[in-house]
């Protein structure tokens, strides 16, 4: 089996470049994952840098481009796969060594979402309970594992990192939003107005398409503008 | 300029003005296809009578808001120097108000009948 790998080295390499690499057909088995071949090529040459753990496809550690769409090595089967297979890290961030990149833009965005509950009231007795109807809300937005997948395919993400939220973090917006125990409508909102933070989103939908967990950001994103028209009027 | 103004208000005016558009243009498409071909003598009385004149004026103001809202957008997406964008944003602006004039010039020509 026959891959291409996206190599770069900031200390030694001048600029990136593809390397091709060869698994041999009897290491691969049925079933096999991106992942288990990535593995299997750095006990070929251990120079080779990418980042990986729970293997599931829970944790969200190895997004990554595979032959031109973003997506967990994981979870995504070998055999669905057209040789070579061609492997870069993800799109619009700096890469801090082969499939490495480095996340703080993504994180920086997800913090300006405030993606915690923010509640003055004194705390109850028991919990803040919700009726199962307000808990029905939060599906589609909690499975969210960061893995970046949706905000590095995204072409208004590329152009403003450092200005548009991303879907990633839109979808956090909407999930503290269309949280029942949430005060912070308010201030949410207004900070999420302006031509920037949410409006770059152009319903572009690449978001929806790559996203490991079949969440759907853009779903959100027009639930939050829909909140901001309600709340306007 | 406020920032709802930049970022709710510019994209509710981007959806109500599209829909003015597409609803302007099949009916007009289909009532120009249907009828008898125009000569221009009729099309200058029809577009000069008063329900014409004024849904084809909105029609021209609806274009240009819609316009102006869409390369705003593809400026801030794609121009980051900004004196670079102002300078994009002003040249649209004197565009799109320069057609806006000549429209409503061209309309009340054909509403007061005079010649160009």
């Amino acid at each position: 089996m026959k891959f291409s790998l996206y190599r770069y080295d900031p200390d030694q390499d001048a600029r990136p470049y593809m390397q091709d690499y060869e698994l041999a057909d009897e290491k691969i088995e049925p079933g096999m994952m991106l992942l288990d071949a990535l593995l299997l090529l750095k006990a070929q040459d251990e120079s080779l840098s990418f980042r990986r753990s729970c293997q599931e496809g829970v944790c969200g550690s190895d997004g990554m481009n595979i032959n031109g769409r973003n997506g967990l090595a994981c979870i995504t089967r070998l055999s669905e796969l057209k040789q070579p297979i061609q492997v870069r890290p993800l799109p619009g961030l700096p890469v801090i060594r082969d499939l490495i990149v480095d996340m703080d833009q993504f994180y920086q965005q997800y913090r300006t979402a405030k993606p915690y509950l923010i509640n003055d009231e004194p705390c109850p007795e028991v919990e803040r309970l919700q009726t199962p109807e307000q808990r029905e809300q939060l599906d589609g937005l909690y499975e969210c594992i960061l893995c970046a997948c949706c905000s590095t395919s995204c072409p208004s993400f590329w152009w403003n990192p450092d200005k548009f939220l991303g879907p990633a973090a839109l979808l956090q917006s909407w999930r503290f939003l269309a949280d029942s125990r949430d005060e912070a409508t308010e201030e949410r909102l207004n900070s999420l107005e302006g031509p920037f933070r949410l409006f770059r989103c152009h319903t572009i939908m690449n978001c929806v398409e790559v996203c490991p967990k079949g969440l759907n950001p853009t779903r959100a994103i027009g639930r939050i503008k829909e909140l901001m028209v309600k709340r306007s009027l | 300029m406020s920032r709802a103004a930049q970022g709710l208000r510019a994209w509710l005016l981007q959806r109500f003005t599209a829909i003015y558009l597409a609803v302007y243009l099949v009916t007009v498409l289909t009532v120009v296809a249907l009828g008898d071909p125009l000569t221009f003598q009729d099309w200058r009385s029809w577009l000069g009578g008063p329900w014409m004149g004024v849904t084809t004026a909105l029609f021209a103001l609806a274009l240009l808001l819609h316009a102006w809202v869409g390369v705003r957008d593809v400026l801030i997406d794609y121009v980051h120097a900004v004196w670079l964008r102002l300078l994009f944003m002003a040249i649209t602006a004197l565009l799109l108000l320069g057609s806006l004039l000549w429209i409503l010039r061209a309309l009340a020509l054909a509403a007061t009948g005079s010649s160009v």
